[in-house]
C-alpha cells in the first residue's frame, strides 16, 4: 500500500477507535473513499453549511499534522449553528401550550413538518438541516394546528378568556387584549428560552396592534371570538417560527467572548437548553429553571444530578427509546414491522436503559424469539434478534444477508463499506441468494463482499421475508469466518456468536459512544480538529468507570467541560 | 448533503417579493389583487412540463402487443400500432411521441445495474449522482431536466404573471431516500410532497371560507414579517462559522414563504374534491386518480411550470393494486398476490405473471392519464386562445427499463400540445440516441436553447459521447 493510499485510510479512521483502524486497512475495499464526516457515508454538509467533514478532496490540506494547517489553527470543531428538529419542534411546543404529548395531534405533527435527512441515525445534525421556504411552511402549518387544538373545545369568549389565564376584573369583566399580550410575553419567555428582553415584549405589543388594524380594515368585530383567536394564532406562528425558538442560539455566558478564537463558556441558560434538549428532547424544566437562577449549571455535579433526574423521567426514556430505535433503523426499513414487534423492541431498549444493564446485553441479553413454526424460545440475541430489528433490515428480494451484513458493519459497528459498486460488480439478478452468497465469495466481489455477507449470513436462520426463525435454514453454511472490524472478528454460526462478539468488544461500544457525541455536539465528527481526542476520551471515562450502562455514557458526556462550551 | 421538499422555488426571481408588493400595492392597499386579468402578451404561450415517472418501465415480453407493434424504424402511429398499455391514450395519437430504443448510457457508464436510488437520480438527469451511500440522499452535480425547465419558463421564458412555483415534485407515498428522481439547481435531492391530502393542501390551502382564509393569510405575513425582521437582529449576535449561510437561508425561506402567500391570497383556485381519497399515509394506488385531479386543477390554476409525478410509489413497492384483479379474466391466484401484496416483487421476475402484473398496472395509469388529457383538451388555458393540452409537454418515463431491472432500450412516451416545439404522431426508432439528448430534446421541445444535458460521471468530469444534441427528427424546428 503506497503512502497515499495510508493517508487516505487514515483519513478514514479518524473518529473511530484505534483499533477500528485495523478493519479498515483491508486490502482493496477503501481506497478512493475520503468521506468520514457522516457516519452513514452521507456527505456531511454539501452545499457548505459550515460543513465540518472534509467533502472529499477538498479537505486533503487539513489533515492532522499537516504542515499546510496554521500551527495556531484551533484544535476544535466550530459548534454549528444548530435547529431544533422536527420532535424537538413538536415537542416544545405542545410544552409551551399545554397540549398532551400522546394527543393525536401532538403525534401526527411530526408527520406533517418538511422531512429532515437522516445522519447515521440522527436528525439533529446542524450541518444538514438548510432551511427552507416549505420548512418554515409546515411550522407554521404545525403552528395553527396547535393553537387550533390548545383552544378545541374554547365556544365563548370567557371560556378562551379562561383558556389564556385572563382573570376578571373588579367589575367580573375580562380585559382580553391586555390578557393576549400577557399570554404573548409568558409564551415568549418560556420559548427563546432565555431572559426576555424589553424589546420583545413591544414586539408582541406591535402584532396585535398590526391584527387590530387587520380585523378593522376587512370589518370584522375586533371582540368576536374569531377575532380573539386570530390574535393568539398570530403570536404562536410568531413564536414557533422566530429564529430565537427554532434555532438553538448561544452567545455565551456574560463576558465570555472577549477573544474571537477562544471557546466560550455557555450561560447557565444555554447550559439548561442544551441539557434538556440532549436529554429529553424538549424545553428545559423548571428544577433547570431554577437552576438558570442561581447559575448553578456550571457545576458538573450539579448537572450529572440533573441528568440523573431527567434520564428517570418519562421525557427522558421516550428520546432514549426512539433515539435507539432510529439508530437501529427500525422506522426506515421496507419492511414495517409490526406493532406489537416495534412496542416489544422499545420495551426491550426501555428495559436495558433504565434498569441500568451492561453495554454488551444489547446484543446479548434473552430474549423471546417466534420461530416460523409458531413456537417460540427464548435465546441470547438480544437486539439482534428482535423481529422489529431484523424485519426492518429486509429489503426483499434482495438477499438479507447483504441487507443486514451492511447495516450491522456500517451502523452497529462504524465502519465504512465502498461508496460505489465496482465497474465489473456482478449482476446477479437471476440467481438464487444462495448463488449470489457463492459468487460473492470469489473475487473481485469478495474483497469487499465477504465483509458484510458474512457479518449477514449471521441472520440466516431470520427469514428475509418473514423474519420469523428458522432452524433448518442453514442454506448460506453452518459458520461463518467474521473479517475483523476493529477488534469484532471469528467464526460465528449464528446471531448469538455475532451478539456475542460484538457484545465483549472495544468497537461496539466505541461505536455507541460515536452515536450518543454526535447527538450532544449536533453535528459529524472531524477527527482532524479533536474529535478523536475527545470522543477517545469520553470512551475512557465510561468503560473506565465500571459502568457500561448507558446512563453512565450520557453522565459522562454532559459532565464533560466540552458540553458546556460554545466553540467559535 | 440538503435536501429539499417538493417545491423547488417560489418567487424564484430574486427581486419577485418586492416586485409583488409593488405590483399589488401591498404596503399601502394590502387587499388589492393583482390577479385579473391574467391574460398573457400574444405570442407567448403559457408552456408547461409534465414529467410521470415510473420505476420499472414496459416488460421486455411481449412489447409488440403491450407497447408498439415495432420498435424499428420511424413511422407515423396508427392506432393498430398501439399496444394495450399505450391503447387508452389512443384519442391523443397525434400528439404522441412514442420512443424506442434509447440507451441510458449514463447508467451503461455507471454500472448501477440494479440500485433503485442510483438509477432513479439518474434518469432525468442524464448525470451520475456524486459518490454517495447506498440508502442515503444522493446528490447530483446539477438540475435535474424537470427542475431546469421549470426555472427556465418561469424566470426566462418571459411569462407576463408569476407562477408561484416552477417546479413540483408529488407522489402517491414517499420513502424519501429511494425516491431520487428531482434534484435542485445545487444538485440537492428533492423530496416530494407526498399523500393527496398533503399535495391539496400545500397547493391549494384551506378549504375554509374564503375570506377567513384571507385574514389568516395576512395575520401570517404580519407574523413573517416581524419573524424576518427578529433574523436581523440575531444574526448580529450569532458567532457560529456557519450562521451566515444558515440565517441566509432562514431569510429567503421566510422571504419565500411570504412571496407565496402574497401570491396565494391574490388567486383563486378551487381545490379539487378529493373525497373518497386514500389518507397520506396510506399505500393505495388509488391515490393516482386524485392526484392526477390536482395536477390538472393546478395547471388549470397556472401555478406551476413544471410537475413531475412519482407515479405509484414504485421504488418502495408499497401501493397495492388488487383492485386490477379480475377473478374471471385473470384467475390466477400468484398475479393476484404481486398485485395486491408486493408490487415491487414483480420487478425481480420475468414469468407471465409478473408481466401481466406490470402490463395491467401500466394500463390502468395509461387510462387515467387519458382522463387527465380529455380534461386539458377541453379546458381553455390561460390565455384564452389555446387548450391546456396545446400548451403542454407530458413525458412518461422510467427510471429502469423493463420490469426486470433492465437499463437498455428504454421505451417513453411523450405527449407534446401543438404550441410546443415536439412533432407528435411518430414512432421514433432512436437507437444510437442517449438519454441525455432526449432531455435535450424535451427541453428544446419547451423552447430552450440548450444544445445538451447532464453527462457528468461521479467525480464531475463531463462525458462528452453522452450528449449528440437534440434529436432533430423530434422537433418541429
Amino acid at each position: 500500500m503506497n503512502h497515499s493510499a495510508q493517508d487516505r485510510i487514515w483519513k478514514l479512521c479518524r473518529g473511530l477507535l484505534p483499533v477500528a483502524c485495523s478493519a479498515l486497512l483491508l486490502p482493496g475495499c477503501y481506497t478512493g473513499l475520503a468521506d468520514v464526516a457522516g457516519s452513514d457515508g452521507s456527505d456531511g454538509g454539501e452545499g457548505g453549511v459550515g460543513s465540518s467533514g472534509d467533502g472529499g478532496e477538498q479537505g486533503e490540506g487539513s489533515e492532522s499534522g499537516d504542515p499546510a494547517r496554521p500551527a495556531e489553527e484551533p484544535h476544535f470543531v466550530p459548534t454549528p449553528l444548530a435547529r431544533l428538529t422536527n420532535d424537538e419542534f413538536v415537542n416544545s411546543a405542545a410544552t409551551l401550550l399545554g397540549l398532551p404529548k400522546d394527543s393525536e395531534l401532538v403525534v401526527g405533527a411530526v408527520s406533517n413538518l418538511a422531512s429532515e435527512p437522516d445522519v447515521g441515525g440522527l436528525s439533529n445534525d446542524a450541518n444538514n438541516q438548510l432551511l427552507t421556504h416549505v420548512g418554515i411552511s409546515a411550522y407554521s402549518t404545525v403552528a395553527r394546528a396547535m393553537t387550533d387544538a390548545f383552544l378545541d373545545d374554547v365556544t365563548t369568549v370567557d371560556a378562551l378568556a379562561t383558556r389564556i389565564g385572563c382573570v376578571e376584573d373588579a367589575a367580573g369583566a375580562y380585559d382580553l387584549p391586555g390578557c393576549t399580550r400577557d399570554f404573548g410575553a409568558t409564551l415568549v419567555g418560556k420559548a427563546f428560552r432565555r431572559e426576555v428582553m424589553e424589546q420583545e415584549l413591544s414586539n408582541i405589543e406591535s402584532l396585535v396592534d398590526q391584527v387590530d388594524e387587520l380585523l378593522l380594515e376587512h370589518e370584522q368585530d375586533p371582540e368576536a371570538l374569531d377575532s380573539h383567536i386570530l390574535r393568539l394564532r398570530t403570536i404562536v406562528r410568531y413564536v414557533l417560527l422566530s429564529a430565537d425558538f427554532l434555532l438553538l442560539v448561544e452567545r455565551g455566558a456574560p463576558g465570555e467572548g472577549d477573544d474571537p478564537k477562544a471557546p466560550i463558556r455557555l450561560s447557565s441558560a444555554e447550559i439548561a437548553t442544551r441539557l434538556a434538549y440532549f436529554l429529553t428532547g424538549t424545553l428545559p424544566d423548571q428544577a433547570l429553571l431554577a437552576d438558570v437562577e442561581e447559575d448553578r449549571l456550571a457545576d458538573p455535579s450539579v448537572r450529572l444530578e440533573h441528568a440523573q433526574r431527567l434520564l428517570s423521567s418519562e421525557a427522558g426514556r421516550l428520546m432514549f427509546t426512539q433515539t435507539l430505535s432510529s439508530w437501529l433503523g427500525v422506522s426506515g426499513g421496507q419492511v414495517d414491522a409490526d406493532a406489537a414487534a416495534a412496542a416489544a423492541l422499545s420495551a426491550f431498549i426501555d428495559d436495558w436503559f433504565t434498569e441500568q444493564r451492561p453495554f454488551a446485553a444489547l446484543y446479548q441479553a434473552p430474549i423471546s424469539v417466534e420461530h416460523v413454526d409458531g413456537t417460540q424460545t427464548e435465546e441470547p440475541f438480544g437486539v439482534l434478534g428482535m423481529r422489529a430489528f431484523v424485519a426492518s433490515h429486509s429489503s426483499y428480494p434482495t438477499p438479507g444477508f447483504i441487507t443486514r451484513g451492511v447495516f450491522v458493519v456500517e451502523r452497529l459497528l462504524c465502519s465504512h463499506l465502498p461508496s460505489d459498486i465496482p465497474a465489473d460488480a456482478l449482476d446477479g439478478e437471476e440467481m438464487t441468494p444462495v448463488e449470489v452468497f457463492e459468487e460473492h465469495a470469489k473475487q473481485p466481489c469478495a474483497t469487499c463482499h465477504v465483509i458484510f455477507d458474512n457479518y449477514g449470513a449471521a441472520f440466516q436462520r431470520f427469514g428475509t421475508e418473514t423474519s420469523l426463525y428458522d432452524l433448518s435454514a442453514t442454506e448460506l453454511g453452518s459458520s461463518f469466518e467474521l473479517p475483523a472490524l476493529g477488534d469484532v472478528s471469528g467464526p460465528v454460526e449464528g446471531v448469538a456468536d455475532l451478539g456475542l462478539a460484538m457484545g465483549n468488544s472495544e468497537q461496539a461500544p466505541a461505536c455507541m459512544a460515536e452515536l450518543w457525541y454526535r447527538k450532544a455536539v449536533r453535528r459529524s465528527l472531524d477527527a482532524d480538529k479533536g474529535d478523536d481526542e475527545a470522543l477517545g476520551q469520553l470512551i475512557n471515562t465510561w468503560q473506565g468507570s465500571g459502568d457500561t450502562s448507558m446512563k453512565s455514557l450520557l453522565q459522562a458526556i454532559v459532565a464533560s467541560e466540552d458540553f458546556i462550551m460554545l466553540f467559535p | 448533503m440538503t435536501v429539499d421538499e417538493g417545491i423547488t422555488s417560489v418567487g424564484s426571481k430574486q427581486n419577485r417579493r418586492k416586485f409583488l408588493k409593488a405590483a399589488s400595492g401591498l404596503l399601502a392597499a394590502p387587499f388589492l389583487s393583482f390577479r385579473a386579468p391574467r391574460a398573457r402578451a400574444a405570442g407567448a404561450p403559457p408552456l408547461r412540463l409534465m414529467t410521470i415517472m415510473d420505476s420499472y418501465g414496459v416488460p421486455t415480453t411481449n412489447r409488440g402487443e403491450t407497447w408498439i407493434d415495432s420498435a424499428v424504424g420511424d413511422y407515423a402511429l396508427t392506432n393498430d400500432s398501439l399496444g394495450t398499455i399505450l391503447a387508452p391514450l389512443s384519442s391523443y395519437r397525434d400528439n404522441m411521441l412514442v420512443i424506442s430504443g434509447l440507451r441510458l448510457d449514463s447508467a451503461i457508464v455507471m454500472n448501477d445495474a440494479a440500485t433503485h436510488d442510483r438509477i432513479t437520480g439518474q434518469t432525468l438527469t442524464g448525470s451520475r449522482l456524486v459518490d454517495s451511500v447506498t440508502g442515503s440522499a444522493g446528490t447530483q452535480h446539477h438540475a435535474s431536466v424537470d427542475v431546469h425547465i421549470g426555472k427556465y419558463l418561469s424566470d426566462d421564458y418571459g411569462l407576463t404573471f408569476p407562477r408561484i412555483y416552477s417546479h413540483l415534485f408529488l407522489s402517491d407515498y414517499s420513502e424519501a431516500s429511494k425516491t431520487t428522481f428531482c434534484f435542485n439547481e445545487q444538485g440537492s435531492q428533492i423530496r416530494s410532497i407526498s399523500g393527496v391530502g398533503n399535495i391539496v393542501g400545500t397547493l391549494f390551502g384551506s378549504s375554509e371560507d374564503a375570506n377567513a382564509v384571507l385574514l389568516d393569510t395576512r395575520a401570517q405575513q404580519l407574523a413573517l414579517d416581524l419573524v424576518h425582521e427578529r433574523l436581523q437582529s440575531v444574526r448580529g449576535e450569532l458567532v457560529n462559522a456557519n450562521a451566515a449561510t444558515v440565517m441566509d437561508a432562514y431569510e429567503s425561506s421566510v422571504d419565500e414563504l411570504a412571496t407565496e402567500l402574497e401570491l396565494r391570497a391574490n388567486l383563486q383556485c378551487t381545490p379539487p374534491d378529493i373525497t373518497g381519497a386514500p389518507d397520506n399515509g396510506a399505500r393505495n394506488a388509488s391515490s393516482t386518480p386524485f392526484i392526477f385531479a390536482s395536477i390538472y386543477q393546478a395547471f388549470a390554476c397556472d401555478l406551476a411550470s413544471s410537475i413531475t409525478y412519482a407515479i405509484g410509489g414504485e421504488t418502495i413497492n408499497q401501493l397495492k393494486y388488487q383492485f386490477l384483479y379480475d377473478q374471471e379474466a385473470h384467475n390466477d391466484e400468484s398475479l393476484l398476490d404481486l398485485l395486491k401484496k408486493n408490487f415491487h416483487a414483480a420487478s425481480h421476475r420475468n414469468d407471465p405473471a409478473a408481466d401481466k402484473a406490470h402490463e395491467l398496472v401500466r394500463t390502468y395509469q395509461a387510462g387515467l392519464l387519458a382522463e387527465l388529457l380529455d380534461k386539458m383538451s377541453t379546458t381553455p388555458d390561460i390565455d384564452g386562445s389555446s387548450t391546456m393540452l396545446d400548451n403542454t409537454v407530458i413525458f412518461v418515463t422510467s427510471a429502469m427499463s423493463n420490469n426486470t431491472h433492465k437499463r437498455g432500450d428504454y421505451c417513453h412516451l411523450l405527449l407534446a400540445g401543438s404550441n410546443t416545439n415536439l412533432r407528435g404522431g411518430f414512432h421514433y426508432d432512436c437507437s444510437g440516441s442517449t438519454n441525455n439528448d432526449l432531455l435535450t430534446t424535451i427541453a428544446g421541445g419547451l423552447t430552450l436553447p440548450d444544445t445538451s444535458f447532464g453527462g457528468y460521471d461521479a467525480s464531475g468530469t463531463r462525458l462528452e459521447q453522452l450528449n449528440h444534441g437534440p434529436i432533430t427528427k423530434m422537433l418541429k424546428a
